[in-house]
């Protein structure tokens, strides 16, 4: 019997400490801030279709991002795969042969990830067990829905999305997980409206101000209705932690991250590289592939 | 033969000394030195070194039982006194087995002294390791001639003075024995010898008197004594080491059964900068040794990743070396008596291990009287105490507690994100009792250790997961029983039981947490048999049983090879379960001497797993080969196996069909002792490993396959050199260069990569010098390869968690720059009478270079930045022993 070191402890405690590179928080180029599923996990085969939509969250810095169809836009690419190499290798799909590109609708795809399976298995010469549980099957695996952002054939950005699918019928009193909601922004202590639309956003009206070298309090409240309970891999009944993460394209936020119920930051006007104004989002997390995303809300830095 | 060096200050002067002084010369106390009739000038001997990898002199043979010399009636001295100088083989027992004369007196003197000499007893010479060996010593006789009869009716009328005294070692209190003590009161001196105790008593005529002694190593007493008429005095006198200037030789090397056996006396590397005293972190610069990653204290022998080495206290496993992070070892360096490192070819007393294996040897406490130590240093304090406990029983106990706690608080603001519920802090503690049964000595042994940790993460961090409370806490605590001797003449056993409790509790963030509890009662018994001349056997069992209650719900463990990947994307493994482990084992081993200086150690093991299912067979071979006096060759060839880690091989979270993982070990040596003080040492090895347990690839799309395979294989080679330098007690020092190199493959057809510690290059260079009884001085050197690394080529935004996951080029196909450190060490000692007083200040990393262990990277992976090892460190260090 060998212990397991506690450096390995001590190491994750020391990872993160601060460095002095641009926070992640703050956004100087294209940024996917969200893939957001609805639904956020798949029941088993049902032999009905279970279709599946996912919508991209990009920022960008003013004038705001750019829609699909912009000449400066970079292109989009979708894509679907049923089985992940995991993060170890990035993501790449395990079966390259499998993985299919996606059409979207604007920066949305809608599918049926298990018909999208089944067909991907027929290429190969297989068909999903119709026992998983005989066939050695978890009860749960993971889908991979892809997003990419390239320019002149580089990728500038990359994300994916992870779809638990079930593999057989869950355990009783299990129910479905939601997305998070965000119940309502605050800047400055106001509600806080976020711009109408994402071409938009330097002529929305301002949802809060702040002098240069000053500091404009923001908070993200979480519906708690939408904090859902769950079993872990142990059968333990855990309840939801929300992590709230804040992006802004001017400016520094005190803390980059905070968690429901409500997640609270404040955005300091500093190294401002001449920006007049900026724009702010609310990402909530449930870890388990639920998201909601707020803003983006515009607010303005005045002389101090 | 082993020669033990010659001490002096450097070796030109060491070679001087020993052309320009016979043994029997440097022997000899001061020309003016004391003597007393028919008696002799003590024998001693120097702290020997280590020698070609030997064990090394850590006692010299001291007389137990003086004959004085009979002379004929009537013979005429030449001189007040007459030396003879003999060379005396003194047995493992003790025992006198040869007297010669080196430097005769002429008859009948010579022929007296050889006569007395065969009837004195020793205690014998022990090891480092602690078994006796035969040792031949230089041993001045000095005769002195009988008071004249006129002397002693010329004496006062007075009642005489009862004197006794007693020498003893200033600070350590240690007896000085054989010491010729001259005691004056104007007429003809009154001559005694210090027992074994130190003690020496005589009758004086005269109530003032002056006590003159010069016991070699030590500084000379001249002491006045006024008594009254008739009065019985007694007197303790305290004489301050100075260092010796003998030569004595080991006749008989113990039985070597592995082809590179470092074993590092405790005290001869206490003083070693960088290790703050702990001779178990000093092993770490010996050749073989990768370096471990800053604040990893992990132990990676010969390309060996850590797990596949195992560590011992006398013989039975100790679960943790180190307490966090390699700060220190978690066996108190007081009851030390040495380390035995072998980095691979090990004998096949042990297995399960397919890398090396680490021995602590303990020494039994003090059983003439009581001593203690207590320390203090930058991180921790500690104190022991030993000493008889009556009825043939020593005890002793000792007891380490870091203060990280108290002064890690005073680093980290309060509005910081992480705060510690409880800061880092370690225990460890041992107690021990031995004694004598007959020809068996029987020795108990508890001990333990505790580390402990609980943070704040009062927000989210980068890797969500990792949030809130985390927590972790790792001890053990053992009962050891060992009983060893010889049953028989010829036939020798050890035998030891232990029962080791250990818990291992982590808890990082709502969701993670990892709770092992067991108990592992594990026996060890090993026979040795003399069957002939030249023939001797060796069989045993080694076997554990192991009860553990084991609750988990973690991110997969990582693996050697494995890319880093944030803790909110890893896959998470779950398991609950009681379990029960059995590993019997057996060994036997022969050693046979077809010629002088030729061994041949054929031997075997039979190890069997109750998780596998399996048994496994080592046959493994050893041969050593004294070609000349100074000269072995050694060579050795075996196959070593272990059971895959728990999880892997576990039915739910890993694969209970997998097999054994194998190494073959080869290596070819040579050892030469280069001149007196000077051993070299130089070996060349090849590791062949096989059935290394790796991740099955195609879980990845088909779940129902086993998470792990047997189909990773490896290779390692390379070349150790040493040179050991110990010159008397003035300076000790070795430079051990390690050229290796070593590579893996993840599963057929996968490319070959490095090793995660593939150090092609490493280089230590490290003294200490002795510049006087007060003060002393060190420096350490290492240069070594810069660890693999694994580049970054871009990342990937892993939406569901929030964090940027990186996507990683070859594995470990770039490397970090090289590590370059110096550390230096100044110790200063104050000797009282009954005590030792010594303040240190090591200083780590003393021209603050910063050596890149690794990297950080901003959010995406776009941009990094080098992440420096430790400053330099001054680590200031109190020590008193009394």
């Amino acid at each position: 019997m060998r212990a397991l070191p506690l450096t390995a402890t001590l190491a994750l405690l020391l990872a993160g400490c601060s460095s002095d590179f641009v926070p992640g928080s703050v956004i100087q180029d294209e940024r996917v801030l969200a893939l957001v599923a609805a639904p956020p996990e798949l029941g088993p085969p049902t032999g009905s279709a279970q279709p599946l939509s996912v919508e991209a969250y990009v920022a960008a810095p003013p004038p705001g991002a750019p829609l699909p169809g912009d000449p400066a836009a970079p292109a989009e690419a979708w894509s679907f795969c049923p089985f992940s190499a995991g993060a170890s290798a990035g993501y790449a799909c395990a079966v390259p042969a499998c993985e299919v590109p996606l059409t979207p609708a604007g920066r949305t795809v809608t599918f049926d990830p298990l018909a999208e399976a089944e067909a991907c298995l027929a290429r190969l010469g297989g068909s999903l067990p119709s026992d998983p549980a005989q066939a050695g099957l978890p009860d749960r695996v993971e889908v991979l829905v892809r997003y990419r952002l390239e320019r002149g054939g580089a990728i500038l950005r990359e994300a994916v999305q992870r779809i638990p699918v079930w593999t057989r019928q869950p355990p009783a009193g299990w129910s479905p997980n939601r997305a998070p909601a965000i119940a309502g922004v605050s800047i400055g202590g106001a509600a806080a409206t976020p711009c109408p639309a994402p071409g938009a956003t330097s002529t929305c009206a301002p949802a809060g101000a702040v002098a240069e070298g000053g500091k404009l309090a923001i908070a993200a409240a979480i519906d708690p209705a939408s904090v859902d309970d769950y079993q872990d891999g142990t059968g333990r009944t855990l309840r939801e932690t929300v992590v709230v993460s804040f992006f802004t394209t001017a400016g520094r936020f005190t803390e980059e991250r905070g968690q429901d119920p409500v997640a609270t930051t404040e955005l300091e006007a500093k190294e401002l590289g001449g920006a007049a104004d900026a724009l702010v989002w609310a990402v909530a997390r449930d870890l388990r592939g639920g998201q909601a995303v707020a803003g983006p809300f515009r607010v303005v830095f005045r002389a101090p | 033969m082993t020669r033990i060096v010659t001490p002096s200050p450097l070796p030109l002067l060491a070679l001087a000394a020993a052309l320009a002084l016979s043994p029997a010369a440097r022997a000899a106390g001061p020309a003016d030195a004391p003597t007393p009739p028919a008696t002799q000038a003590p024998a001693d001997a120097s702290p020997p070194p280590a020698g070609a990898g030997e064990p090394v002199l850590a006692t010299p043979p001291a007389l137990r039982r003086l004959v004085p010399a009979q002379l004929p009636p009537g013979t005429v001295f030449p001189g007040p006194s007459v030396d003879v100088v003999l060379g005396i083989d003194v047995s493992e027992t003790g025992a006198v087995e040869a007297v010669r004369v080196e430097q005769g007196a002429g008859e009948p003197f010579d022929a007296a002294a050889l006569e007395a000499a065969k009837e004195f007893t020793f205690d014998p010479g022990r090891l480092s390791t602690g078994e006796p060996v035969p040792v031949t010593i230089s041993f001045r006789f000095t005769i002195t001639a009988p008071p004249a009869p006129a002397v002693l009716e010329a004496a006062p009328p007075a009642p005489p003075v009862r004197f006794s005294g007693r020498l003893l070692e200033r600070g350590t209190r240690r007896p000085i024995a054989g010491a010729a003590v001259s005691i004056r009161a104007g007429g003809e001196p009154v001559r005694v010898t210090s027992g074994a105790d130190g003690t020496f008593s005589a009758e004086v005529p005269s109530a003032t008197f002056t006590v003159v002694a010069a016991p070699p190593g030590h500084e000379r007493l001249e002491a006045k004594v006024e008594a009254r008429p008739g009065e019985e005095r007694a007197e303790t006198f305290y004489l301050e080491r100075t260092g010796t200037g003998f030569e004595t030789v080991v006749r008989a090397a113990p039985v070597r059964r592995e082809i590179t056996r470092q074993v590092i006396p405790a005290e001869e590397v206490a003083q070693v900068p960088g290790s703050q005293g702990d001779t178990i972190k000093a092993v770490l610069n010996l050749p073989g040794a990768a370096r471990p990653a800053f604040g990893g204290g992990m132990v990676i022998l010969r390309g060996s990743a850590p797990g596949d080495s195992r560590f011992f206290v006398e013989g039975q496993e100790i679960p943790l070396l180190y307490h966090f992070g390699g700060l220190r070892s978690t066996v108190n360096p007081r009851f030390l008596e040495s380390v035995e490192f072998v980095p691979g070819n090990f004998a096949p007393d042990y297995g399960r291990a397919t890398g090396g294996i680490i021995e602590v040897k303990l020494r039994d406490p003090a059983a003439d009287m009581v001593r203690g130590d207590a320390g203090i240093s930058f991180y921790d304090a500690g104190a022991s105490i030993e000493g008889p406990l009556g009825g043939g029983w020593s005890g002793g106990a000792a007891f380490h507690r870091s203060w990280i706690d108290t002064l890690l608080p005073l680093f980290i603001p309060s509005d910081a994100d992480l705060s510690f519920d409880t800061a880092p802090r370690y225990y460890d503690y041992q107690v021990m009792a031995a004694r004598a049964l007959g020809d068996q000595r029987l020795r108990l042994l508890w001990y333990g250790s505790l580390d402990r940790i609980v943070a704040v993460l009062k927000r989210p961090n980068e890797d969500p997961k990792l949030s809130g409370r985390l927590a972790a806490r790792t001890m053990f605590h053992a009962v050891q029983a060992r009983l060893e001797g010889e049953v028989r003449p010829g036939l020798r056993q050890e035998t030891s039981l232990q029962v080791t409790y250990q818990q291992f509790r982590t808890q990082f963030g709502p969701e993670f947490y990892f709770d092992l509890g067991g108990v592992t009662a594990a026996l060890r018994s090993a026979w040795t048999l003399d069957v002939a001349p030249g023939l001797q056997a060796r069989a045993g069992v080694d076997s554990d049983v192991t009860g553990v209650r084991i609750d988990l719900n973690v991110p997969q463990p990582p693996k050697e090879g494995d890319v880093q990947t944030p803790v909110s994307t890893t896959p998470t493994v779950a398991l609950g379960k009681s379990t029960t482990q059995r590993q019997p084992g057996a060994f036997a081993e022969l050693r046979w001497e077809p010629l002088r200086g030729l061994a041949i150690l054929p031997g075997a093991r039979l190890d069997g797993y109750s998780q596998l299912g399996r048994l496994t067979l080592d046959p493994r071979l050893a041969v050593r080969w004294e070609v000349a006096p100074d000269t072995t060759l050694k060579g050795g060839v075996g196959l070593y196996q272990q059971p895959p880690a728990p999880d892997e091989s576990d039915e739910a979270i890993g694969n209970p069909h997998l097999r054994a993982p194998r190494a073959l070990h080869a290596s070819v040596g040579l050892e030469r002792r280069l001149m007196q003080g000077l051993d070299a040492d130089v070996t060349g090895f090849h590791k062949s490993l096989s059935r290394l347990v790796v991740r099955n690839p195609a879980n990845a799309f088909d779940p129902s396959a086993p998470r792990y395979v047997n189909e990773g294989t490896g290779r390692v080679y390379g070349l150790e050199a040493t040179v050991k330098a110990r010159f008397g007690e003035r300076f000790f020092g070795w430079v051990a260069y390690t050229f290796q190199r070593a590579f893996r493959k993840d599963g057929f057809g996968r490319p070959e990569r490095r090793f995660d510690f593939d150090q092609p290059h490493i280089l230590t260079v490290l003294g200490t010098w002795r510049l006087s009884p007060a003060w002393s001085a060190g420096a350490r050197f290492r240069l070594v390869s810069g660890n693999p690394d694994t580049p970054v080529e871009r990342s990937v935004l892993d939406s569901t968690s929030g964090t940027f996951v990186p996507v990683y080029g070859a594995v470990n196909s770039s490397r970090l720059p090289a590590f370059a450190q110096l550390d230096l060490r100044v110790d200063r000692t104050w000797t009282y009478r009954t005590w030792k007083l010594a303040l240190y200040l090591d200083v780590q990393n003393a021209t603050n270079r910063g050596n890149v262990e690794g990297y950080a990277y901003s959010y995406d992976y776009a941009r990094r930045t080098p992440s420096t090892g430790l400053p330099i460190l001054p680590i200031l260090g109190l020590d008193a022993e009394w």
